[in-house]
């Protein structure tokens, strides 16, 4: 893409977020109570589905609840964390030129996280805490380290993407998760078509400036595609929902072929974007052998 | 890698060999963590395979990193925890 063309995708992104803007606070209608009955994910969207580890539909429904509070968990500790990257770069010289976009995404993220933690408060405990590494995060030098935090960014909105845009259809669970799904759906295309198109540029900028460190960001990355289909299983939520064994119930179901293929599909999105620009000489899915 | 001594170690090293091939020849005095085995983003999962095998969790405010440095230590830990007793 020419400079001029993603200038001009730049303000018609910004004016799409001008335009759609809402307010977070007052858009969703709040039940009194979401009915423990109800499936709260379509069961074939759940970690344990196709593997036959767990058939008690009791479990699996609480599972559905739980698995509902990890992914708006990760939405609301994995944003955190790449707001405080994407707050430490809005208005330096290097990203003058997004400025106006990354206000639109740094409100917008302030409002999903909102919404994702208000439904868990309501009515959960509450949200998951966050799976911290105990070692500090590797550093690529700057110009790899911003490729690196967009590429994560966009990983991630392809992950929730991929799930939002079939659950905010998805007439079996209740208006309110339904709702919510759709909402970050809408803000999230927007987000996804900025990210491509930064990522590509991050990164011709740092080959050019530093070719050696390729490799070692194309490991990274999908290292971190890897780590991100993990933190969809949560040991937590297995325990919550009374699954027997959690952790090796858990550990089985990730390494499922079934599963394997599906993390395939999540992620078949993105790993084309990457392959198609360069950034990996060979997809995430091939070399793929257990997530 | 020598042989895996028990279950446990055999899923340790199956996992450090998904994240890092070289796995396969480390020493089980090298440090898995310098040697770019075990990173920020392994270490996660790694520590919930620890807690799998040793029966119980792990907090890092009472366990020092140190024991999952290298595989002689992991499998020390795994040993104290009694894992290797179990059948
Ligand atoms: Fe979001
Ligand atoms: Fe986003």
């Amino acid at each position: 893409m020419e400079d001029s063309d993603f200038g001009s995708m730049l303000a018609r992104l910004s004016e799409k977020s001008r335009n759609e803007y809402y307010n977070p606070y007052t858009k969703f209608s709040w039940p009194d109570s979401v009915s423990e009955d109800a499936w709260w994910m379509n069961p074939e969207y759940l970690t344990v589905h196709g593997t036959g580890l767990v058939e008690d539909e009791r479990t699996l429904k609480a599972l559905a609840r739980y698995e509902t509070v990890n992914f708006f968990s990760l939405h609301v500790h994995g944003i955190r964390e790449l707001m405080i990257e994407v707050a430490k770069r809005i208005h330096t010289p290097d990203f003058a030129d997004y400025n106006e976009y990354l206000h639109h995404f740094i409100g917008e993220e302030n409002a999903h996280m909102w919404f994702f933690a208000e439904f868990c408060y309501r009515y959960t405990g509450g949200i998951y805490p966050e799976a911290a590494s105990p070692l500090r995060r590797e550093g690529h030098g700057d110009l790899w380290d911003d490729v690196v935090v967009f590429s994560r960014i966009l990983i991630f909105e392809e992950i929730f993407d991929y799930f939002n845009s079939r659950m905010g259809k998805d007439q079996l669970i209740p208006d309110i998760l339904r709702e919510i799904h759709a909402a970050h759906h809408h803000d999230e295309s927007r987000h996804v078509a900025f990210g491509k198109q930064l990522v590509k540029r991050l990164h011709q900028r740092a080959c050019a400036a530093d070719p050696e460190r390729r490799d070692e960001i194309e490991k990274y990355i999908k290292d971190y595609m890897t780590y991100s289909v993990r933190s969809l299983y949560n040991p937590q939520a297995f325990r919550d929902a009374g699954v027997d064994k959690p952790l090796e119930v858990r550990r089985k179901a990730m390494q499922h072929p079934v599963r394997e293929a599906f993390h395939v599909r999540v992620m078949a999105r993105v790993d084309r974007f990457f392959v198609a620009s360069g950034i990996f000489g060979t997809p995430w899915g091939e070399g793929h052998v257990s997530a | 890698m020598s042989a895996p001594d028990s279950e446990a170690m055999e899923a340790v090293t199956d996992f450090l060999r998904k994240c890092n091939p070289s796995a396969d020849s480390v020493d089980w005095d090298c440090d898995l963590i310098d040697a770019r085995i075990l990173d920020s983003l392994t270490f996660v999962e790694f520590l919930l395979l620890m807690e799998e095998f040793s029966g119980g969790p792990i907090d890092l405010g009472t366990t020092d990193v140190a024991n999952f440095r290298t595989l002689n230590r992991i499998s020390a830990f795994l040993t104290k925890a009694g894992t290797h007793e179990q059948p």
